[in-house]
């Protein structure tokens, strides 16, 4: 049958049950039953073609959106990666002279550079094991017999327990038992005729006295003792500061270690490195989510295409893109090499961050801010936290309003199902009395008419109709 | 015609019109008795000449017209609601598989 001749019927059928279907009554519940009966009848008019469209334009939508929430959380996540070029992570450490010291960051010193004068690198003291038993093979003798040993560091003292009773089982029970020494195994003796001792080395500068007990002998030689470190800070003190440690902090956040005797400097300062290599992935991530978002626009025909989901996630892009810093030699992003092509996409020269001088450097870094707290960082996050936020973000509501008006549509249909379902009992009902009725009324009109033919054969209006 | 048989054919037509078949049904079974008694009464010169034969076959047959295109009205009721109820559930299950 096709769909106008449904529709015919319905209507037809429609039109000839309006006034029975008012004689139930006036109450609120057959006027309720009414207007499921002509919605029910509305919607089987509809082609099943645009159910099909309906659902079709609903899925695709939840899988667009899905998608571009994607994207945009990665292009968030490619922002965080630009953050973690910033702020404390934006400082090195350069050394004059390599040999004389090495550094190391653990904080955010202030740019600058440092003079160190290493007038003494130190040394740790040392000592090992002599005589005792002879040990060809360290992993099965030892030089000593006991499991329990006494090891002095200083005037601090370790107990040492072994499980197995080996030279190198004994090493190895040292180092893991937080005493400031390192213990190794060396071999004094000749290739063919190997002599396995313990050495050990304290791991402070300096004359500090080692010893290891097993209970009964000393088993620790001669010790040789160290000396300690010392060092001057752009001069100072005159004397030098002495140390026990070869690594020394000569500013908040900035390590020296004492390698050598000598001058040297170290100088701290501002790059934009890591920095770089983030804006490329940054805009890599934007393109992505760009190309992605144009299918929604013109003659693409996308499923958010005419919606204003699409539109605000393409302003997002556009303001995030063209923040302007307040103050300093860098204000934009288009300053640091990240530039709008013809087509809308984002390219990234990587020149234009590594010409910058240490002032525009700086600059730049102040430009980028902080994901939490100011600049470009956060008002990029802030732009994407919008879209792409789990509970409050345009990809979360408008995925919720979706599935709400698909929910609210299944419980519309589900009330004018139940409706119909009790309309229907109610007409069987109705049919099946009008059954009963009819079978009755027939079967009362031939009683009758054969009582009153009976006996008035003559009576003309006792004739049967027939 | 006796005024309650009057009465009675007045309430059967209003109850078939009505829709109401069990009470229609009633007053049915209540009218043919009381044409029967109404009848019984009569002489024979009376029942020669009365009209209740005629009056009381043309209530019963326009009942049983009214109550068959009833019927016929309703089956067709019924039809065009259970067509509805399939589209109904098709869409419902449209519905649900786009409720990704």
């Amino acid at each position: 049958m096709s769909t106008s001749s449904v529709n015919s019927t319905i209507s037809n059928a429609l039109a000839a049950l309006a006034p029975q279907t008012s004689t139930t009554g006036s109450s609120t519940f057959a006027s309720d039953l009414q207007a499921s009966v002509n919605r029910a009848l509305q919607i089987a008019s509809l082609p099943m073609q645009t159910l099909q469209a309906d659902q079709s334009t609903i899925s695709s939508k939840t899988t667009e959106l899905n998608t571009l929430g994607s994207l945009f959380n990665s292009l968030q996540t490619a922002l965080q990666g630009i953050s973690s070029g910033t702020g404390s992570n934006a400082l090195q450490a350069t050394v004059g002279n390599s040999s004389i010291v090495s550094a190391s960051l653990n904080g955010s010193p202030l740019p600058g550079t440092y003079s160190i004068d290493v007038l003494a690198p130190g040394s740790p003291s040392s000592a090992q094991s002599t005589g005792g038993t002879p040990v060809a093979d360290p992993t099965t003798q030892n030089i000593s017999s006991s499991s329990t040993y006494t090891l002095t560091v200083g005037t601090s003292t370790y107990n040492i327990s072994l499980s197995t009773n080996s030279l190198n089982a004994l090493a190895s029970a040292i180092n893991a038992s937080g005493a400031p020494v390192t213990a190794v195994v060396v071999n004094l003796g000749s290739p063919e005729a190997p002599s396995y001792q313990l050495a050990l080395q304290s791991t402070a500068l300096g004359d500090v006295p080692l010893q290891l007990n097993d209970g009964t002998n000393n088993l620790l030689g001669t010790l040789t003792a160290g000396t300690d470190g010392s060092y001057t800070v752009n001069g100072q003190p005159p004397g030098g500061i002495t140390t026990d440690s070869s690594t020394v902090t000569v500013a908040p956040g900035l390590n020296v270690n004492l390698l050598a005797t000598g001058s040297t400097t170290v100088t701290v300062s501002s790059s934009l490195g890591s920095v770089s290599s983030e804006l490329s992935s940054f805009v890599t991530a934007y393109n992505a989510a760009f190309t992605e978002l144009q299918k929604n626009f013109g003659q693409s025909g996308g499923a958010l295409t005419g919606d204003s989901t699409a539109l605000s996630m393409q302003q997002a892009l556009t303001q995030m893109i063209s923040y302007t810093g307040s103050g300093g030699s860098i204000t934009s992003l288009a300053q640091l090499g990240v530039e709008f092509t013809q087509q809308g996409t984002l390219t990234f020269n990587s020149s234009a961050v590594s010409g910058l001088s240490q002032s525009q450097i700086n600059d730049a870094l102040s430009f980028l801010g902080d994901p939490n707290s100011s600049g470009f960082l956060q008002f990029a996050n802030n732009t994407l936290s919008n879209i792409t936020d789990p509970t409050t973000g345009l990809v979360a509501s408008e995925t919720q309003t979706l599935q709400s008006e698909n929910q609210n549509d299944q419980n519309q249909i589900n009330n004018d199902q139940a409706q119909l379902t009790l309309l229907q009992t109610n007409l069987q009902n109705q049919m099946a009395q009008a059954n009963a009725l009819i079978a009755q009324l027939q079967q009362q009109n031939t009683l009758l008419q054969g009582l009153f033919q009976y006996d008035t054969s003559n009576n003309p209006n006792a004739q049967s109709a027939g | 015609m006796p005024k309650a048989l009057a009465d009675l054919a007045r309430e059967l037509r209003a109850a078939v019109l009505g829709n109401e078949h069990e009470k229609a049904g009633r007053l049915a079974d209540q009218y043919a008795l009381e044409v029967a008694r109404q009848w019984s009464m009569m002489s024979k010169a009376e029942r020669a000449a009365s009209t209740l034969p005629q009056q009381s076959r043309e209530l019963l047959t326009w009942a049983r017209d009214v109550a068959i295109m009833h019927h016929a009205m309703a089956g067709q009721h019924l039809a065009a609601i259970e067509m509805a109820n399939r589209y109904l559930a098709a869409r419902a299950n449209y519905l649900k598989s786009a409720a990704l």
